[in-house]
C-alpha cells in the first residue's frame, strides 16, 4: 500500500472536469485509489464520490494506492495532482 | 408451454410495475435549445467521454431544470454544474458551459443544494448567456451518467430544436 499526502494548490479546489480526469486514471489501474479528507474518504473512480468530499483549495488530502500496480499508479497520481490541482 | 412458463408470464409484470424497482429513466431536455452530439462538444474530457456517456444541449435560454426526479447530489460553490441521483441510481451530472469554472460562480444563480429532492422540471441553476459569451466562453451543457458502468443503455434519443421536458436521453439498467 502506498499513500501520501497532497495539499491543493487549484484555487477551486477539486472541481468536476479534474475529478472526472482522476477517475478516468483511476479506473485504468488495477489498484484501489481512494482520497481522504478529515474523517470522509472517496474511491476516486466514482466522480460523485470525490466531488460530494467538497475539497477546497489548501486542503490536504491523504492519497491511497492499493493494488498489484500500486507503485505506478501512485506516481501517476501524484503527478496528476501536481499538474492539474 | 409448461405450467412454470405460465407462471413467469404472470409474475413478470408485477414485478416490473414494483414502485420501488426502477431501472428505466427518461431524462428529459434539461433546457431550451439545440441537441448536441457528445463528440461535438468542444472540450476533450466531454467529447471523448472521459466523464461518462451522454449528450448536450446548446441552450438558447439560461435556464437548467430537472432531468428527472431524484436528489440533488451535489453544486460546486462556482454553480456552474448540477448533479442528481435518478431513481434509477444513475448520478446524472450536467456541466453549464466550458471552463465555466473560471467564472468562480459570476453570472449564475442556484436554487437547490445537496439534499434537495427535485421532480422532472424543477429549476436547478439560472444563467446569463450574452454575460458568460462575452467572457468568450461557450455555454454548451452536457449532461452525463458518471456512474455509466452499471447501466446498460445509455442513449440520446433527441434531435434538433428541443423543448424543456422533450425526450432527450434513456438511461436503463
Amino acid at each position: 500500500m502506498q499513500t501520501f499526502e497532497y495539499t491543493i494548490k487549484d484555487s477551486l479546489g477539486i472541481h468536476v472536469r479534474p475529478a472526472g480526469q482522476l477517475a478516468q486514471l483511476a479506473k485504468e489501474k488495477k489498484s484501489t485509489i481512494t482520497i481522504k479528507l478529515d474523517d470522509k474518504e472517496a474511491d476516486t473512480t466514482k466522480l460523485f464520490a470525490v466531488m460530494a468530499l467538497a475539497v477546497k483549495c489548501g486542503n490536504t488530502i491523504t492519497v491511497t494506492v492499493d493494488g498489484e500496480d500500486e507503485e505506478e499508479a501512485a506516481a501517476e497520481v501524484k503527478k496528476f495532482l501536481e499538474e492539474n490541482l | 408451454m409448461g405450467l412454470f412458463d405460465k407462471f413467469k408470464k404472470t409474475e413478470e409484470p408485477s414485478a416490473a410495475t414494483s414502485e420501488n424497482q426502477v431501472d428505466k429513466v427518461m431524462c428529459k431536455a434539461f433546457a431550451k435549445g439545440t441537441f448536441v452530439p457528445l463528440e461535438k462538444v468542444e472540450d476533450p474530457v466531454f467529447a471523448q467521454g472521459m466523464m461518462g456517456p451522454g449528450c448536450a444541449i446548446e441552450p438558447s435560454e439560461g435556464v437548467i431544470f430537472a432531468p428527472c426526479d431524484g436528489e440533488i447530489s451535489f453544486v460546486p460553490d462556482t454553480l456552474h454544474a448540477v448533479s442528481l441521483t435518478a431513481e434509477n441510481g444513475a448520478e446524472i451530472l450536467m456541466h453549464v458551459g466550458i471552463d465555466t469554472v473560471s467564472l468562480k460562480g459570476e453570472h449564475f444563480k442556484g436554487y437547490v443544494k445537496a439534499g434537495d429532492k427535485v421532480k422532472a422540471g424543477d429549476k436547478l441553476i439560472e444563467f446569463d448567456i450574452p454575460a458568460i459569451k462575452e467572457a468568450n466562453l461557450k455555454v454548451t451543457t452536457p449532461i452525463l451518467v458518471c456512474n455509466f458502468d452499471d447501466y446498460k443503455t445509455i442513449e440520446p434519443v433527441a434531435d434538433g430544436q428541443l423543448e424543456v421536458g422533450a425526450d432527450l436521453l434513456k438511461v436503463e439498467k
